[in-house]
């Protein structure tokens, strides 16, 4: 079934609305990583759109578990849950300042963080041990992951993925912000995957590569990978920095807060978008 | 001591249906009836040490409490990271269960030398670390640790000491000498040659921790009060094992006038090889070289 304009523009609000929130908490506390929270929008918002929220809301033992293991993209998390009613606007604004727990890496201790992050690589070992526990237990409830590409560097996620595929964990789904670009630069000049999609299938993961800031096509992968026998990845294309142009594909972004000027030129872009 | 750790395990499992046996390719012919009995709670994830402490911490998040098993130097150093930012960081009840410490595989090399574990785990957060010195001290260790929450780091040697009942505590005296001026403290197997050096005359009296973190400080106070000399002795660098503990607490509880003695390997890799009896005699750990030991510290006390 097509998508009509109108929903599509609906969604860019959106996530327009959300960065422009993220900016927001960015700009006021002058923390970092406001590159990689912009990419992982989309991709956050998707996976929380498909889970129900009033079984993590009461903390439920058949809810669905999502790992941000790309704990530096705390920010946009932070946003979600604010969006979805699961944290107040008073308690996002201390994002980052002193004496918060808002901590700029994603911490459990925010109600309804599952798992603390910021040193990568640790995520998808703990969602394999949820998806374990959750099969054990005879819950049908689904773990989602999400890593960056930089991220799978790290070999313990070779550790993770590659047990997965052997016990076909099927309730489990890692979703890669596929950004291109690590710390310093574009991945593929120092470290290449070459190709992901071919590595992941070789571990038994039934993979998708999809355009990490359309949603909507986010959400029908998941769908689709609920029928899956084996464990799933969705490979998402998307742009650090996405959302406002002269942060997009700049690694200075990684590191650095805007200044006044370049709040103002950023909300700008954001909010432009949401009126047309 | 790890045939009767698996015995209490399997009675534990039967009983605690949270319990969840997570090991990384080893134990082999000790978790084969554990995997057969109860292999909704078993997982074998390869000999990927990392991946073994995220998978419990996710286990954590759904109610199991897992006991994680592989030798002592893979499941402290090799995971490190894991076991600081998934299991203390949450307060996570894992069980670690290391085996082969000190010098048990000493022929191995320094790889393989585990004397500087407990350094390595004492600084995280809500860690409880014991280090049991008697099979009958193994379920001792074992009723201790599912009375709390919070995550463990059982370090089990190679040792079959067996004591009569009325010598099994967590952490007890053992032996006592209520006229000896000097008290020998120490842990896990190196309880033996303890025992053995303090002979049938009691030169000495002995106490021992099966429980080295946190312990009773008042009752540590009154074992410390009691005698002007103490002698630490251990499979494990004095620099971070329990003689560096010990002393960090006759510093805070004011103990000025107890003299704090160690016998323990030096820190330093070793460039040769041998079992665990070479070690001890090379630094000093044997039944006898620890008795000569006491014999000089008794003498600079008359």
């Amino acid at each position: 079934m097509g998508r009509s304009s109108i929903d599509s523009r609906k969604e860019t609000q959106k996530t327009d609305l959300l960065r422009k929130r993220v900016l927001d908490i960015i700009y006021q506390s002058k923390a970092s990583h406001i590159g990689s929270s912009f990419s992982v929008i989309e991709i956050l918002s998707a996976v929380y759109r498909g889970i129900d929220i009033k079984k993590i809301k009461d903390k439920r033992d058949d809810r669905d578990r999502v790992i941000l293991s790309k704990g530096h993209s705390a920010a946009a998390l932070y946003v979600i849950l604010n969006h979805l009613g699961l944290l107040s606007d008073e308690e996002l604004m201390t994002y980052y300042k002193n004496g918060s727990i808002l901590s700029g890496h994603a911490s459990h201790f925010v109600p309804y963080v599952e798992h603390s992050t910021g040193a990568l690589g640790h995520g998808l070992s703990v969602a394999v041990g949820i998806g374990i526990g959750l099969k054990s237990k005879g819950l049908d409830s689904r773990v989602y992951v999400i890593v960056g590409d930089g991220e799978l560097h790290e070999g313990s996620n070779w550790e993770a993925l590659l047990l997965a595929g052997h016990l076909k964990l099927d309730n489990l789904c890692v979703l890669v912000d596929m950004n291109g670009l690590g710390g310093t630069k574009d991945i593929n000049s120092y470290c290449s995957f070459n190709s992901l999609k071919d590595k992941l299938e070789s571990f038994c993961f039934k993979t998708f590569e999809v355009d990490g800031h359309d949603e909507e096509q986010i959400c029908q992968t998941i769908q689709r990978l609920k029928e899956s026998e084996t464990p799933g990845a969705i490979i998402c294309h998307t742009i650090k920095g996405k959302g406002v142009s002269f942060m997009e594909n700049n690694n200075v972004w990684h590191y650095r807060p805007p200044n006044d000027e370049e709040y103002k030129k950023a909300s700008i872009e954001l909010s432009k978008r949401r009126q047309t | 001591m790890r045939n009767v750790f698996f015995t209490q395990l399997i009675e534990q499992m039967c009983k605690d249906k949270t319990i969840f046996l997570v090991v990384a390719d080893m134990g082999l012919g000790l978790v084969d009836p554990i995997q057969k009995e109860f292999p909704e709670r078993f997982i074998n994830v390869g000999i990927a040490e990392q991946n073994m402490i995220g998978i419990s911490a996710g286990l954590c998040n759904v109610g199991f409490r897992p006991v994680c098993y592989t030798i002592s130097n893979f499941l402290i150093q090799r995971c490190y990271e894991q076991i600081r930012n998934d299991i203390c960081l949450h307060n996570y009840p894992v069980v670690l269960v290391g085996t082969s410490t000190g010098y048990d595989n000493g022929g191995l090399g320094p790889t393989h030398q585990v004397i500087d574990d407990i350094g390595c785990i004492k600084v995280f957060p809500y860690m409880n670390i014991y280090s049991p010195s008697t099979m009958a001290s193994v379920r001792i260790v074992f009723e201790d640790i599912f009375k709390h929450k919070n995550p463990s780091y059982v370090r089990i040697g190679k040792g079959c000491l067996d004591l009569p009942s009325e010598q099994i505590g967590l952490n007890h005296m053992v032996t006592e000498n209520r006229g000896s001026r000097l008290l020998v403290i120490t842990h896990g197997t190196m309880l033996e040659n303890c025992l053995k050096a303090a002979g049938t005359d009691g030169a000495f009296s002995v106490y021992c921790m099966n429980k080295i973190k946190p312990f009773e400080k008042d009752e540590m106070s009154r074992v410390f009060l009691q005698y002007p000399k103490i002698l630490v002795v251990e499979d494990h660098v004095a620099s971070s094992g329990l003689y560096n503990i010990l002393s960090q607490f006759l510093v805070e509880s004011k103990l000025y006038t107890t003299e704090l003695y160690s016998l323990a390997p030096p820190d330093g890799f070793e460039r040769t090889v041998g079992d665990k009896n070479y070690f001890a005699d090379k630094y000093g750990l044997t039944p006898e070289k620890i008795r000569n030991y006491t014999t000089e510290l008794l003498k600079q006390s008359e």
